[in-house]
């Protein structure tokens, strides 16, 4: 019995008609991409001079890249690996929306530190004289292993509809056909296979799960380790953590709401799925502040001369403005956006969602920034400075030009919404579950 | 195996920054120019520090030299990834600039900001160029590597070249670094810390001694007297 | 056995990090592999049923 969806053209459109506007989109990306790609030439050949960094300000928008697009990261393995944990059956349409942002968005991560060290050619020092008691090393690991663990779980949820496609795409050019029928691994549509798939996929969740925590504790410790203040707290960890998570919700919104409207998939992507997203966003957001009350509050408190330094920096110094937008117009407005306005208004939420990630990047460079330009010895002399330039600039709009990129080339290529689990029946199961609802209100509130 | 450590008599320091053009001209630290040093991007392995502390006109200047505290708790050498960074067995910190990949944890986790990066490749004008020290130690270092003082770790290897063709046995006394030997008010001592009879030893446990951070547990062997 | 001083061995020396971030992933390489290798495999014993067979010709 082969499997039965009845959303499947729907779903399969967006791969049959690869338009003008699609080369459009990949050519203006890849100029933005390779004018970042030249930035980091430049930089390469000059050195990291020509970017604004400096003593002590020794970290800049790279590093800010880097914590900002591992927490985007965490979108899909929320959605995909914890919400299967707990058995939320709701979130199987948009796993894969989500999944692949963690996908293409770690490369940008991870290679953000990579851009950012002096001697990008000296990375396999890391594995000939890598000393496991550095926070960098920890990094390492996580990343590295939460990406390869990533690539397989999508991989593996992507197995039974790279096989559809193989089977179902056959108008398609033949480097496509060929394409599918090597990633298919000679997929069956057997029932054991599905049963053994969705083993392994449960299994994985877990360990998933697990690797979400870990990874963005570990990236927090790059900072919590040191001694210095601002970012010697236990609570950066989980702070940055609800921050990744937070983010990558917003993320999913726009992500969703952007497929919805160009492949016209109303039907699958029903405002039902944005309402559930709507009240994990409002608890996220209430999150947030909570962890932000907890570690300002206990700062101030007690009132530690260094950390005051920096505490006044971000409250009524030089990065006032930026933290108080921050708080302010990301985070309360998109609250009561969400709480007032959310519900069925897909425009609203994505409006918020923007907000929410735009804030979470100046959340991670206000938490980098402040405490490096006020180190302990240094502040007396009145601290130090930091803008970005032109390089960094450069290099950050590729990155995201280059997240773009990745994510609309794969939408066009692969299905991205998974037919075997949204599918009303699949081989080996009897009825799986209620066919999708399509009203806008059925679920979600 | 000696402890190198260092004294500095804030009452003795007048803050003529000799120790910093001496460090420089033994270390062979580049020329940053004007714009680039209003940046943030100069190299000095050693500097003199100016804390103001009250209103004008009631106010208390300390001039405080700051070359690398050499902790024996350091900071920097845990999170080096690549152990480019590291404490020898008489207690200084140096750097393997063949090895340093330039990620800059150091520099931020350092509570002393004394390790320095090579933002571009360094330069000197002509005339200075002639004047390099010749030792292996202090050869130019590469873009995009993380430097910092090192008690001038090559005048070390030469007092023990000199001792060992001279056939006598290497004294602590022997050495110093290029800031103390220059220092005009005499205010710096270096020696054997763990030699209870050495001058910085006897200093450092003076009432006056205090160490910068001590609270942070780094346990710097830079010792400072007491100003007053 | 001491196992604070193994702590603080550990964060106190030099180690062959390189050798466990092989280490780690290799193992899930791994287990990756065959992993993927068993859920491919599910399909083998119906391979003979002739009506599975049917659906599972390239198209």
């Amino acid at each position: 019995m082969p499997i039965t969806n009845r959303h499947e053209q729907t779903i399969l459109a967006p791969i049959r008609r690869v338009g003008m506007g699609d080369y459009l989109l990949w050519g203006s990306l890849l100029v933005l991409m390779l004018a970042g790609l030249g930035a980091w030439i430049w930089q390469y050949i000059e050195g990291l001079g020509i970017t604004g960094m400096n003593r002590p300000v020794y970290w800049g928008v790279y590093i800010t890249n880097f914590v900002f697009f591992i927490g985007l990261a965490h979108s899909g393995t929320f959605i995909s690996a914890i919400l299967r944990v707990a058995g939320q059956s709701w979130r199987a349409p948009l796993t894969r929306a989500a999944e692949a942002i963690t996908l293409f968005s770690l490369p940008f991560g991870a290679g953000s530190i990579l851009i950012d060290m002096g001697h990008p050619e000296r990375i396999l020092n890391l594995i000939f004289y890598g000393r496991f008691q550095s926070p960098i090393m920890w990094d390492v690991t996580a990343v590295g292993l939460y990406m390869l663990s990533s690539i397989v779980f999508f991989y593996l949820s992507l197995l039974p509809d790279i096989a559809l496609c193989r089977d179902r795409l056959t108008d398609v050019p033949n480097w496509q056909k060929r394409m599918y029928k090597v990633l298919a691994l000679g997929w069956k549509d057997s029932p054991e296979q599905y049963h053994r798939l969705e083993k392994v996929l449960d299994g994985m969740a877990v360990f998933m799960t697990m690797l979400v925590v870990t990874v963005h504790t570990v990236v927090s410790w790059l900072f919590g380790m040191t001694v210095q203040p601002g970012w010697h707290t236990a609570l950066i960890g989980p702070f940055f953590l609800l921050g990744a998570i937070l983010s990558g919700t917003a993320a999913v919104v726009i992500a969703l709401a952007l497929l919805r409207k160009v492949y016209h998939l109303e039907e699958v992507l029903h405002n039902g799925l944005f309402n559930s997203l709507r009240k994990l966003l409002i608890t996220f957001i209430l999150g947030w502040l909570y962890m932000m009350i907890a570690e300002h509050l206990t700062i101030g408190y007690a009132s530690m001369h260094e950390e005051m330094v920096v505490l006044n920096d971000k409250f009524s110094g030089t990065y006032s403005l930026v933290f108080w937008n921050m708080t302010v117009l990301v985070f309360f407005v998109p609250l009561l956006i969400f709480i007032f306005k959310g519900k069925n208004n897909v425009g609203w939420m994505v409006f918020a969602s923007v907000l929410i990630n735009i804030g979470m990047w100046m959340e991670r460079y206000i938490v980098i920034i402040p405490t490096e330009t006020s180190p302990r010895l240094f502040h007396e002399m009145g601290g130090g400075s930091y803008l970005p330039a032109l390089p960094e600039v450069l290099i950050t709009i590729a990155c995201f030009a280059g997240l773009v990129f990745l994510y609309a080339l794969f939408t066009r290529f692969f299905p991205i919404i998974p037919i075997w689990e949204t599918a009303e029946s699949l081989p080996g199961h009897a009825h799986n579950a209620e066919p999708a609802p399509v009203s806008s209100t059925a679920t979600g509130d | 195996m000696p402890r190198w450590g260092m004294v500095i008599d804030l009452d003795k320091c007048f803050a003529c920054q000799s120790c910093t053009a001496a460090c420089r001209m033994e270390n062979n630290t580049p020329v940053a120019g004007q714009d680039q040093a209003e940046m943030g991007r100069a190299i000095l392995w050693n500097e003199v520090l100016p804390f103001v502390e009250g209103e004008y006109p009631n106010i208390v200047e300390t001039m405080i030299p700051r070359p690398c505290m050499h902790c024996d708790n350091p900071a920097c050498i845990k999170v080096c990834p690549v152990q480019a960074t590291f404490k020898n067995e008489e207690g200084v910190v140096l750097v393997d600039y063949d090895r340093c990949i330039g990620c800059r944890l150091c520099t931020v986790a350092c509570p002393y900001t004394v390790r320095y990066f090579n933002w571009y490749q360094p330069e000197w004008p002509e005339a200075l160029k002639e004047h390099l020290n010749p030792e292996p130690e202090v050869k130019p270092r590469p873009k995009g590597v993380v430097e910092k003082c090192t008690f001038c770790t090559q005048r070390l290897r030469k007092a023990r070249e000199e001792a060992e063709a001279a056939g006598r046995v290497f004294n602590a006394t022997d050495y110093i670094p290029a800031c103390v030997q220059t220092c005009t008010g005499h205010a710096r001592y270096f020696g054997d810390l763990d030699d209870p009879n050495s001058l910085v030893s006897k200093l450092a446990h003076s009432p006056r001694a205090f160490r910068l951070f001590e609270e942070l547990g780094t346990q710097p062997k830079v010792y400072y007297l007491k100003q007053g | 056995m001491d196992i604070g001083g193994l702590v603080h061995t550990f964060f106190n020396n030099a180690g062959p990090g390189g050798v466990v971030v092989m280490l780690i992933f290799g193992t899930a390489c791994t287990i990756y592999f065959f992993l993927t290798r068993w859920i491919v495999s599910g399909g083998r014993d119906e391979a003979a049923i002739p009506d599975e067979q049917s659906v599972s010709v390239d198209a």
